[in-house]
């Protein structure tokens, strides 16, 4: 590629990164999260995860939280799980609030021609504030959450994939529209049938709001199996 | 001469046991709406010429529901029916003689997961006469099977084993007694 075709594309990204910093902020993120899951038959699962998040161009842990869910495998392509999530997020005064977050899965994954598979995933999830179930010092908020994603088996160790997500607001939402897309491209390494490690950039773009943040995430997700 | 003996019976094995890796596959037929083949195959000996006619007929799924192999004097030698479930899985053979009467029934039951159960085997007068068993981990790899005789006791037992990547590294054979008779180990270069 000559300078002068490396000028544009330098030119055009600049300008698409004032567009984007115009719509509000932009944030680098990285998320690190380890999930465990144990399979009592081939039907039923427990499972129990952690992560934490750097947020502020990674100078400082935005969010922690702690996951434990029960999954039922319904026909081998379609699975659900419950789960329950305590959220701490930092707050202004850099001390953390405690959220608790309930959700449940509807997870469909099939294999396509080739060395294709499709996945996707319908969430519901219910976010409080403070005191589980109960109104705390703000309403708590419901969303929809559908992601879908395509995989590649190059072999047995790894898999590149793209994922979409859209959320959608539920019940009293401000606005009834989609207020958050994301889009990963990743990479996953399974080392056996134990471990394997997911490692994926993500770009959240909030939408339909006052102030439409950005923010790309880095990933490095770690699965056991016991 | 002992070397060329070889090669010549090397090569009409891998014939035979080649073909039907090479037939259609099930979504071949399916796709291009084929109801039956019929498959004309002469091997050739030193002194004789050995004919065999298969006629295979399917369902609109592809899958093989009937095979009668004739010989060269269109003598049913081999007759089986084949019905499936809505997976393409079969549940049910029945092994038939030349006059079309049942010699043989097996019947194959499916766990929920798709694999195969429970394979029963019946004579011609109906009688159960073997049933295998199989047991799967979590993982869905096969861990356990168990040959029943038609008085409902073990017959033999064999035990899988796998390694962390979920490949078979040792098949274990147990006789009715609970005494082990073959040991078969696989080791892989990663």
């Amino acid at each position: 590629m000559s300078i002068e075709r490396w000028g544009r594309v330098a030119v055009i990204l600049a300008t698409s990164v004032s567009f984007l910093r115009a719509q509000g902020q932009i944030d680098f993120r990285e998320q690190t999260n380890i999930r465990a899951e144990h399979r009592f038959t081939q039907d039923f699962s427990m499972a129990v995860m952690t992560a934490a998040i750097l947020t502020n161009n990674f100078q400082e842990v935005g969010f922690a939280y702690f996951d434990g869910g029960l999954g039922y495998k319904i026909t081998p392509n379609l699975g659900v799980n419950a789960n329950y999530r305590l959220l701490y997020r930092r707050n202004l005064y850099n001390a953390y609030d405690k959220r608790h977050v309930i959700y449940a899965d509807l997870d469909y994954s099939r294999s396509l021609p080739g060395r294709w598979s499709f996945a996707g995933t319908f969430r519901l999830q219910g976010q409080f504030f403070n005191h589980l179930f109960t109104e705390g010092p703000r309403p708590p908020n419901f969303y929809a959450r559908t992601r879908i994603g395509l995989r590649y088996k190059i072999n047995y160790y790894w898999q590149p994939f793209i994922e979409s997500e859209l959320f959608t607001p539920l019940i009293r939402p401000k606005s009834p529209f989609p207020d958050q897309v994301r889009a990963s491209l990743g990479l996953t390494y399974t080392f056996n049938r134990y471990i394997r490690v997911e490692i994926y950039e993500q770009l959240q773009q909030q939408i339909n709001a006052t102030t439409n943040n950005i923010f790309f995430l880095t990933a490095i997700n770690w699965g056991l199996r016991f | 001469m002992n070397l060329y003996k070889t090669g010549v019976f090397l090569a009409f094995s891998t014939l035979f046991l080649a073909a039907p890796a090479v037939a259609q596959s099930r979504r071949d037929v399916a796709e291009r709406n084929i109801k039956s083949c019929i498959e004309r195959r002469e091997v050739v000996k030193k002194k004789s010429v050995r004919e065999r006619t298969t006629f295979t007929r399917y369902d609109k799924e592809g899958n093989t529901i009937e095979i009668i192999e004739f010989d060269r004097d269109s003598v049913a030698v081999k007759w089986e029916k084949n019905e499936f479930n809505k997976n393409g899985d079969e549940t049910l053979t029945l092994q038939l003689d030349s006059a079309g009467q049942i010699q043989r029934r097996i019947v194959t039951e499916y766990e929920r997961h798709g694999k195969p159960a429970k394979r029963s085997k019946y004579n011609a007068t109906g009688e159960l006469t073997s049933r295998t068993e199989t047991e799967y981990n979590t993982f869905g790899d096969k861990v356990l099977e168990t040959d029943f005789g038609r008085d409902g006791k073990m017959r033999e037992k064999t035990v899988y084993e796998y390694d962390a990547k979920g490949m078979l590294i040792s098949r274990k054979n147990y006789n009715s007694e609970g005494k082990l008779t073959e040991t078969v180990r696989y080791e892989y270069e990663y």
